[in-house]
């Protein structure tokens, strides 16, 4: 149990930076997702922070202890990798032992702990059973155990859901949340899976070439994103350029290439030239009275089951529309939409 | 903390340059002595150099003719053994049957026991058959020892051939024939090569059975050198021989490098 | 693909090479096992019996065995000693990585006798080593390393001419671990030492064993370069097979010696089983 502060840290191979100065603070027993594509710097940063990868620059503290020079084995973190990186050589007991043989726990001690750490994971049955017979769901729950058995003061998971099929993924999301929440171990989560961080984090933090683009709780994230990156990146959204015509007390007037639109917010620096977002599924059908009409050709309907995508063409601008249940209208159709003020997001 | 840390790959690298490098160099420095100013202690280098045991060596030993015996019996052995392996490495990829890992041992196993007693005892039995002490004998013995090689090289490469790619080409019409003509031997070609260098290396650097088998009648680069080498070592005579064998052989692994993928020279080295 | 009657095709396909390994191998190692227990004596009577074996069990077929056994032995634990490190340090990055691979891979292609001969230049009575020795004044007297009684001229030349081949195939080994697994134990508070004892060492036992088998069945049955730079008593197992046999026209003890080689090779690989074994049970 720490707080986990990172400053400035830098990363590059070869001259090419990986992780460009990057901060962030995580208070103690918080959940913290690190969220972004492949070669956002994500999963270089969290081998940082147990010491697997070398850094170019910055710190990392502790609970304010500076641990650059703190060799892996020394800090106190455990990881859960993408891999399970269980030891082939040993059986499911032993690889939970493993870090508490490390640390000179013996005898009674670390069967108790082992028992312990097996029994929270429900994997007392296959104790004695190698890795190599086990499935990719139960490997992860022992790579999991193995993790908490040393009560760390921090868990970082590398991605660890990413081997597994969809169904258990979202079983062990559930499972390693309350895991965590009952710990109260600090955690770092990587992935690459927006789902996923929104399900289970205190706290997100979208990573975009090597520097947090946003940071925020997961709703804010998905209902505020700051950055037409976050935007494009949570969910879909439809993402336009537009100039400030007005600012009024309760928002702006916008000139977009769909029509004049009002939105609640107001651009932060009082630029003119700035992007603005909504999702699809916050377009609704117009009805006289309503602000921010927008007419548009339905071009593509996509079955998905409880929700159809609609694809649309206003004016030349693309659009994507969500809607419960089967499409209402046909392809080649015009429909007239209206996006409620409050959800249009001025863009940074 | 970091300055010694960083000498250590070069101290490495020149300890091997020294430990490879220094017996090879010495080897082209005996084969240059000069007789008429004889290298010998306490002089550190040869005190003038000439060509002369290279033509001493070229005319007056038997090296001539046991260069071409070598190259020839390889090219034979090379051969033969690709003929017999071809069709094995075909039939494991192509067909499901059982035993495939008893083959794969049995062809191994040429390469794992003691070569002077598979001499040896093949020269009985040549004895038997009237094959000692001649060319055919000499042939048959190399393919033997080449086998181990060729026939992994084959199987490995026969193997590397996506199933899906040869069920394609019998889906889109291809009979086996010419699905081995189009499709099988262009993608196997490289391992072909790789086996076939290797095979000949390996018959070039065989020693025990040419020597049990074929001596005094027929001798190659390795027995002229063992003669030089026994009972009284003349040194400038078998560097000059070893650089014979030697030179050939490191000019075909170092061009195999170069035209083949690594895989199958990792293959090849490691034997098992 | 297809099962069905395939049956003949496969054996016609097959028939050449294993039909080829198969006839030439049993027709030499039958005529060993054969002439040891008294058939096939060309030369005279053939008398059935162990009495091949009781003849050739005298001390010097024993010292030929210890020595044999002994210089496998000592050749293929140098080898490992030092190929092993330098397959740990060869999996990290660094300067001129490509190069030392190159020069290390060298020895590689080295036909047995030229081996011999480069290393008998290095070791001999007034080469380089030893009046690089003198000079620097570690020795007085230049050492008598080549045709020495114990060996070590063989050894010399043995662990030149396998160490590439050992590196090779411990670096295979410790390729095969994967990265994941020593972040791991580090990240779970073992230093390297212990990443090495409990990790590296048992997952690369295998490469270990076949190595060092390899090694040890290459040393063991060697005849050129014994002859060339060993002592001259004892002679290695292989000398003495070649004398009685094609010297001496004993075929049926040459026999005997054969399986003695064959047999001793089986018995150590299998204690270098017995060995990669214990390096996983102790490591866990």
């Amino acid at each position: 149990m720490a707080v986990l502060e990172v400053e400035a840290l830098f990363k590059a191979y070869g001259g090419n930076t990986v992780v460009d100065h990057l901060d962030l603070t995580v208070p103690d027993g918080e959940f913290l997702t690190l969220l972004g594509p492949s070669g956002c710097g994500k999963t270089t940063t969290l081998r940082a922070i147990a010491g697997l990868v070398e850094i170019d620059g910055g710190e990392i503290r502790f609970d304010g202890r500076r641990m650059n020079e703190v060799p892996p084995h020394k800090r106190s973190t455990a990881m859960v990798f993408q891999s399970y990186a269980l030891f082939p050589h040993m059986n499911v007991r032993e690889n939970i032992g493993f870090g508490l043989r490390m640390r000179r726990v013996s005898g009674r001690e670390l069967a108790r702990r082992v028992e312990e750490a097996m029994a929270m994971v429900g994997l007392e049955p296959l104790a004695e059973r190698s890795p190599g017979q086990l499935s990719g769901g139960q490997q992860q729950r022992v790579a999991l155990a193995r993790a908490v058995v040393t009560r760390p003061d921090l868990l970082l998971f590398d991605e660890p859901l990413s081997n597994l099929d969809a169904k258990l993924r979202e079983r062990l999301r559930i499972d390693i949340r309350e895991l965590q929440r009952r710990l109260k171990i600090t955690s770092v989560y990587v992935t690459h899976d927006q789902a996923e961080a929104l399900v289970m984090s205190d706290r997100i933090a979208v990573l975009n070439n090597g520097r947090i683009e946003q940071l925020g709780d997961p709703s804010t994230i998905y209902r505020h994103p700051a950055t037409g990156f976050t935007a494009e990146f949570i969910g879909q959204a439809n993402i336009l350029k537009a100039s400030v015509v007005s600012v009024t007390a309760d928002g702006c007037e916008l000139d977009t290439p769909v029509g004049r639109l009002a939105s609640a917010e107001t651009p932060a620096d009082g630029r003119s030239e700035v992007l603005i977002a909504w999702r699809p599924e916050e377009m609704i059908p117009f009805v006289p009275g309503m602000r921010n009409r927008i007419a548009a050709t339905v071009t593509q309907t996509i079955y998905m089951g409880n929700i159809t995508d609609v694809l649309l063409d206003a004016g030349g601008t693309p659009l994507r529309l969500e809607q419960h249940g089967s499409a209402s209208a046909p392809a080649g159709s015009t429909i007239e939409l209206a996006v409620p003020p409050d959800k249009i997001q001025v863009l940074r | 903390m970091n300055k010694p840390r960083a000498l250590v790959p070069w101290l490495l690298i020149a300890v091997a340059v020294v430990v490879v490098g220094v017996p090879v160099l010495m080897a082209v420095a005996w084969s240059l002595v000069d007789p008429d100013h004889p290298w010998s202690y306490p002089d550190v280098l040869p005190p003038s150099l000439s060509l002369f045991q290279w033509e001493f060596v070229f005319r007056v030993t038997g090296i001539v003719p046991a260069i071409g015996t070598s190259y020839l019996l390889a090219g034979c052995a090379t051969v033969l053994a690709f003929l017999l392996a071809l069709p094995m490495a075909y039939a494991i990829h192509r067909f499901d049957f059982r035993g495939k890992e008893a083959i794969r041992i049995l062809m191994l196993l040429p390469l794992i026991i003691p070569g002077m007693i598979v001499a040896l005892f093949l020269s009985r039995a040549f004895d038997f058959l009237g094959l000692s002490q001649t060319f055919l004998g000499l042939v048959l013995g190399h393919t033997l020892l080449g086998m181990p090689y060729m026939a992994r090289l084959l199987t490995t490469s026969f193997e590397a051939i996506p199933r899906d790619v040869s069920d394609a080409a019998s889906n889109l019409g291809a009979s086996e024939l010419v699905k081995f003509r189009l499709v099988y031997l262009p993608m196997v070609t490289p391992g072909i090569f790789a086996g076939g260098i290797f095979t000949f290396i390996a018959s070039m650097e065989e020693f025990a059975l040419t020597f049990v088998i074929g001596t005094p009648d027929y001798q190659t680069i390795p027995t002229v050198l063992f003669s030089f080498l026994g009972e009284r070592l003349v040194r400038a005579h078998a560097a000059v021989v070893s650089l014979i064998l030697l030179v050939p052989n490191m000019i075909l692994l170092f061009a195999a490098e170069r035209f083949l993928k690594s895989d199958f020279l990792a293959s090849g080295y490691s034997k098992l | 693909m297809t099962r069905k009657n395939h049956g003949w095709l496969i054996i016609l396909l097959l028939l050449p090479a294993v039909g080829y390994v198969a006839v030439f191998l049993s027709a030499s190692l039958g005529m060993t096992v054969a002439q040891s227990i008294g058939f096939f004596a060309f030369t005279g009577e053939t008398e059935l019996g162990l009495h091949h074996w009781s003849a050739t069990f005298t001390g010097q077929t024993l010292d030929s065995l210890l020595y044999s056994v002994r210089i496998a032995f000592v050749s293929a634990f140098c080898a490992l000693l030092i190929a092993y490190p330098l397959a740990l340090y060869l999996r990290g990055k660094f300067a001129g990585k490509k190069f030392l691979n190159a020069v290390l891979r060298l020895p590689l292609f080295v036909p047995a006798l030229v081996a011999a001969f480069l290393i008998l230049n290095v070791i001999s009575y007034h080469g380089i080593l030893n009046e690089a020795l003198v000079r620097l004044g570690v020795i007085d007297e230049p050492l008598r390393l080549t045709h020495d009684d114990w060996g070590w001229g063989v050894v010399a030349i043995q662990v030149w001419k396998n160490l590439p081949f050992q590196t090779l195939i411990l670096t295979a080994a410790l390729r095969n671990v994967p990265a994941d697994l020593e972040s791991a134990a580090r990240n779970l508070g073992a230093g390297r030492f212990a990443v090495f004892r409990h990790v590296l060492m048992p997952l690369s036992a295998p490469g270990i064993q076949i190595g060092a088998t390899l090694v040890f069945i290459g040393v063991l049955g060697d005849y050129a370069i014994n002859a060339v730079a060993g002592p001259l008593y004892p002679p290695s197992l292989s000398i003495r097979m070649v004398l009685l046999g094609k010297n001496f026209g004993e075929w049926g003890q040459a026999a005997v010696i054969a399986i003695v080689i064959i047999l001793a090779s089986l018995l150590f690989a299998w204690l270098f089983t017995l060995f990669a074994k214990l390096l996983v049970r102790v490591a866990r």
